[in-house]
């Protein structure tokens, strides 16, 4: 997705959502003092607000976040691909800077949108859209708590590991120049001399994407934000289209490898599902319809194995 | 003497608040927080001395903005703004003067930068990301001096928004380039300018605003102009809160900075708090 195409599609998912939205909502005419919107969600009694525990969790996330950017660096780093790593990169990389730095942009727009989504869900749509601020708030912050728990828990791990990303080999000054790759990056360009070279494993983009589906995920299955059914159902698709798309960019603009961002989908991807659950969810029951609790509660997840002669890999299924 | 500033002000507030009153949507008379306890909207606030602030939030910064004022907080007003940003690009810090009316703002003020990895840049014709993240020269570090006059006037079914204003880019030294942060663009100092003009229709008893923007910065020293188009979206989810979108990114201009180059992808709330009464 280039950078000029990924606003424009953006913008028209928006417009599509706000279309849908002003189809079924009745338009008051002007200076009527009220709007006629969605139906009200409401937050089950049985599941306990965001308590003061959430909060100092939330800050020793983002706290960890911070420290892992400025607290000193192990002298050695972990290099190079492990298992299908190399042979990924061979595959995806994309091969001229041009497009890595597109594809760059890409994937931040990409966590931009998983990382916007939930709130947009939480405060547009239950606090604006169906006038149920009080729920809207709740979700909004265990989204924020999931988010920050998962940036401090990838923001450490990376420190500690201190892998280099797999551009790094090809830096300017790191090898005898007869070696060197003809697109070779010169030494003082900021990937190459900052300390983010070495922030590779595990990827905080992946990590936070996918946190970011997998909990609006469960706010989507437990309350019908969307009207309920294939909506919501269809919504959770496509934030993990959003969370896989980002990763891949991530590989192919060569600042992570395969596994890099695998570990951190499975990681953000639990931390978001389970998370809410075992805090929120878990004590009350979902609500099928707009406004109207219903007794099922279940929730699956699913984990299947993938192979194939040049493949391996693990793919989740969420039902519910 | 202490009597003189406030009398200064509560005249010149007096001469150019008009007491046009706009529409009030009813979100906006809600708190998002308490919303059974009523909130009276800023606009239909009484005149008064005040401390107030402005949050945005989004992914991924943080830029809270301080006023110190007389007048309506965050509608007509007359004081001091202080605007400190933190990205992860690097930190600065906005202060300057700013009087707010219903239909027009006026600002000027200074914003110093302190970034964290890029360095000032040597001339070039043109710049790719790859050239403005190569460290070359000195940290970069400069300070912008800036005036800006913008209006907000209604017109058919929404509002015309419009804004130019001129920048004057300091402490960049001899024999380099830098690119400016906040404006998004490379600059040869000192001279930058800026126009911006959207229009906003209003849906949902004046609770959504949503239309296209474009928007220009001229650096005259480079004989570069840069064109950005998009849209912007704001929805006001209460009196103290709101949800942004901009998406202006860069369509034609000499430089290739990809989403450096415009506000490409803002995604992101406002929350406004003053002082009581």
């Amino acid at each position: 997705m280039s950078h000029r195409a990924a606003p424009v599609l953006s913008a028209a998912l928006l417009v599509t959502v706000i279309h849908s939205a002003s189809a079924r909502a009745e338009e008051p005419k002007r200076g009527e003092s009220s709007r006629v919107m969605g139906a009200p969600v409401h937050w089950d009694p049985a599941w306990p607000e965001f308590q003061t525990g959430e909060w100092i969790a939330s800050g020793v996330g983002l706290a960890a976040l911070l420290a892992s950017r400025v607290l000193p660096q192990p002298s050695a780093h972990w290099q190079g691909g492990i298992g299908f790593d190399e042979a990924a990169r061979d595959a995806l990389r994309l091969h001229t800077p041009a497009s890595r730095r597109r594809a760059r942009d890409g994937s931040d727009i990409g966590i931009t949108i998983s990382a916007s989504w939930p709130f947009f869900d939480a405060l547009v749509v239950a606090g604006w859209y169906r006038d149920s601020p009080e729920l809207g708030t709740q979700q909004a912050l265990i989204s924020a708590e999931v988010l920050a728990v998962t940036a401090g828990m990838q923001g450490l791990v990376s420190l500690f590991v201190s892998r280099e990303r797999p551009y790094g080999r090809e830096c300017a000054g790191e090898l005898p120049e007869a070696q060197l790759p003809a697109a070779q990056l010169p030494a003082d360009t900021r990937d190459c001399s900052n300390r983010d070279r070495y922030y590779s494993f595990y990827s905080g983009h992946s990590a936070n994407s996918f946190a970011a589906a997998a909990v609006n995920c469960m706010h989507h299955a437990y309350v019908p934000l969307y009207g309920g059914g294939a909506a919501d159902n269809w919504a959770c698709v496509g934030m993990f289209g959003v969370a896989a798309t980002t990763a891949l960019m991530r590989v192919a603009t060569d600042v992570h490898y395969v596994s890099d961002v695998l570990v951190g989908a499975t990681i953000g991807t639990a931390t978001g599902l389970l998370l809410p659950w075992a805090l929120h969810y878990r004590y009350g029951a979902t609500q099928s319809r707009a406004g109207q609790p219903s007794s099922s509660s279940e929730l699956h997840l699913t984990v299947l194995p993938l192979l194939s002669p040049s493949w391996n890999g693990l793919m989740g299924v969420l039902v519910f | 003497m202490t009597l003189l500033p406030t009398a200064t002000l509560v005249l010149l507030h007096g001469l150019l608040a008009s007491e046009a009153a706009p529409e009030i949507p009813a979100t906006a008379q809600k708190h998002w927080l308490s919303p059974d306890r009523a909130f009276v909207p800023w606009s239909r606030q009484p005149a008064r001395w005040f401390g107030a602030f402005e949050f945005d939030a989004g992914f991924l910064y943080l830029r809270p903005r301080f006023e110190l004022g007389y007048g309506k907080p965050h509608s007509s007003w007359v004081g001091l703004d202080l605007n400190p940003i933190f990205t992860d690009e690097g930190v600065a810090g906005y202060a300057g003067l700013r009087i707010a009316q219903p239909y027009w703002h006026l600002r000027a003020g200074g914003r110093a930068w302190y970034t964290f990895y890029r360095s000032f840049l040597v001339p070039q014709y043109s710049y790719s990301v790859e050239d403005i993240e190569r460290q070359v020269g000195p940290r970069s570090r400069f300070l912008t001096w800036e005036a800006e006059l913008g209006a907000d006037l209604p017109l058919g079914p929404g509002e015309v928004e419009a804004e130019v204003a001129g920048s004057y880019v300091t402490r960049v030294p001899d024999g380099f380039y830098v690119y400016e942060e906040t404006l998004r663009v490379v600059v040869n100092p000192p001279w930058v300018w800026r126009a911006r003009v959207a229009y906003l229709w209003e849906y949902f008893a004046h609770t959504l605003q949503l239309g296209p923007v474009v928007e220009a910065a001229g650096v005259p020293r480079r004989g570069t102009v840069v064109l950005r188009a998009g849209g912007l979206v704001r929805i006001t989810l209460s009196g103290d809160l709101e949800a942004r979108g901009t998406f202006i990114p860069p369509v034609a201009t000499r430089d290739a900075l990809g989403t450096r180059g415009g506000d490409a992808f803002l995604v992101g709330i406002r929350y406004r708090w003053a002082t009581a009464p």
